[in-house]
């Protein structure tokens, strides 16, 4: 099988795997990660959202061998208890969740929203949230979380 | 009339040896063992919240043993919104004997009534600044020892947190990643196993053709409960048949069924 590079989490990564295996399989897989989780399979609930470039997908319906040579960052790689991002402090500091297990997805699309817009209104909040799914019911916690981390971060 | 004899709480009736509920450990922390199932619903913080309250310990030294079926306290299922009422009930009781326990324990070293002491975040404190706490006296009270039926648990008025909002002790985890669901755990041989579901509802098969599932390797078994199909895999494998399966739903294709073929119920 042909060896597929990118970078994972800011560390360059090689694999060797079938490349159109799913990214999921291959993070959650051989490559030991548990931050995405596997939801719908099919690219709907946003559970398995990593951002890839500057964008998040699912990665429940990526090919391994698109993401070759590119940027791969996962919920571990978006800060660490010592280092948390602005979004992991203002999801603790909101209690943005019940069960959790939409989180990871959510995070990554909020992550990838405020690089791209970092002062976005509700109304782009809820838009870029708008394909990640929570039936816990956290909706409304977790788009304040997102509009306090994104003050947070214009302040400092 | 006479009052009727106290019994013990439903869950440590079940379970009645504290110390399967409560351990004192060597470096400050309180180990609490609740045999219900953090799965969302926020327990392990409501039951840590009861336990410090009981106690009269910090939250932040209660230390949440996750459910095992070896070694917990066996409360059955967790469902029916009964965790509160059942955990939270038995750890109530334990935490109110033991405390009871310690005070008399440290009455005795200190030589001061139990009455005139007190518990602050487990230190046991008297008249004449004499104190002991709940890890000095540890190695003398065995909690090996069944809950007596009897114990008074604090007036709802003198509970300091629960009822009180605090902050979840499991959201850390879901925020940085670490492994704190079940798909997160690999136990030895595991298979995977997914039913497959028909399009349409009350749709019954009429044919299932296994021989495309076959040919994946790593293909443990096809199994059939009436209308429902599954199959298993050895967990490496068993995305390749998701992602051809997943493949052909999100493309919207006409079904070209790869495992099943269904009737409408009409038909």
């Amino acid at each position: 099988m042909p060896i597929i590079r990118f970078r994972l989490n800011g560390a360059p990564t090689e694999i060797d795997a079938d490349p159109d295996q799913l990214l999921l399989d291959v993070l959650r897989g051989p490559l030991g990660l548990t931050g995405p989780h596997f939801g719908c399979g099919a690219g709907e609930c946003g559970a398995c959202r990593v951002i890839v470039g500057d964008h998040a997908v699912t990665s429940c319906d990526t090919p391994l061998w698109s993401v070759a040579d590119k940027d791969v960052t996962t919920l571990e790689g978006l800060g660490s208890p010592e280092q948390p991002h602005p979004l992991q402090r203002a999801f603790i500091a909101e209690q943005a969740m019940q069960c959790g297990y939409c989180v990871a997805g959510v995070l990554m699309s909020a992550a990838a929203l405020l690089r791209q817009n970092p002062r976005p209104t509700e109304r782009q909040v809820r838009e870029a949230l708008d394909r990640n799914l929570c039936r816990c019911g956290s909706q409304n916690r977790i788009v304040r979380a997102v509009l306090r981390a994104a003050n947070e971060t214009a302040v400092t | 009339m006479n009052a009727p004899a106290p019994t013990l709480p439903f869950s440590l009736a079940a379970n009645p040896r504290l110390s399967s509920w409560i351990n004192f450990a060597a470096d400050g922390e309180v180990t609490v063992s609740p045999g219900k199932v953090e799965i969302g619903q926020g327990i392990v913080t409501a039951l840590a919240q009861i336990a410090a309250d009981e106690l009269d310990i910090d939250i932040g030294r209660v230390r949440m043993v996750r459910a095992t079926t070896a070694a917990s306290p066996n409360e059955g299922v967790t469902s029916g919104s009964l965790s509160i009422q059942h955990s939270g009930r038995a750890l109530r009781h334990a935490c109110a004997e033991i405390r009871q326990l310690f005070l008399t324990a440290a009455s005795e070293r200190l030589g001061v009534e139990t009455s005139v002491l007190q518990i602050e975040d487990g230190t046991i404190s008297g008249p004449g600044n004499v104190r002991t706490s709940y890890w000095e006296l540890a190695d003398e009270i065995s909690l090996d020892r069944d809950a007596t039926p009897g114990a008074k648990p604090k007036a709802i008025a003198e509970r300091a947190l629960a009822g009180q909002s605090t902050q979840r002790i499991d959201i850390p985890d879901k925020v940085f990643a670490r492994r704190r669901f079940i798909h997160d755990t690999a136990l030895p041989g595991l298979l995977h196993g997914r039913v497959l579901r028909p399009e349409h509802a009350r749709a019954k098969l009429a044919d299932l053709k296994e021989d495309a599932a076959r040919a994946v390797p790593g293909l443990i078994a096809v199994v059939r409960d009436g209308s429902l199909p599954a199959w298993s895999a050895k967990p490496r494998l068993a995305p390749r048949l998701r992602s051809r399966r997943c493949a052909r739903a999100r493309a919207g294709r006409k079904a070209k069924r790869y495992l099943t073929k269904t009737t409408s119920p009409r038909s």
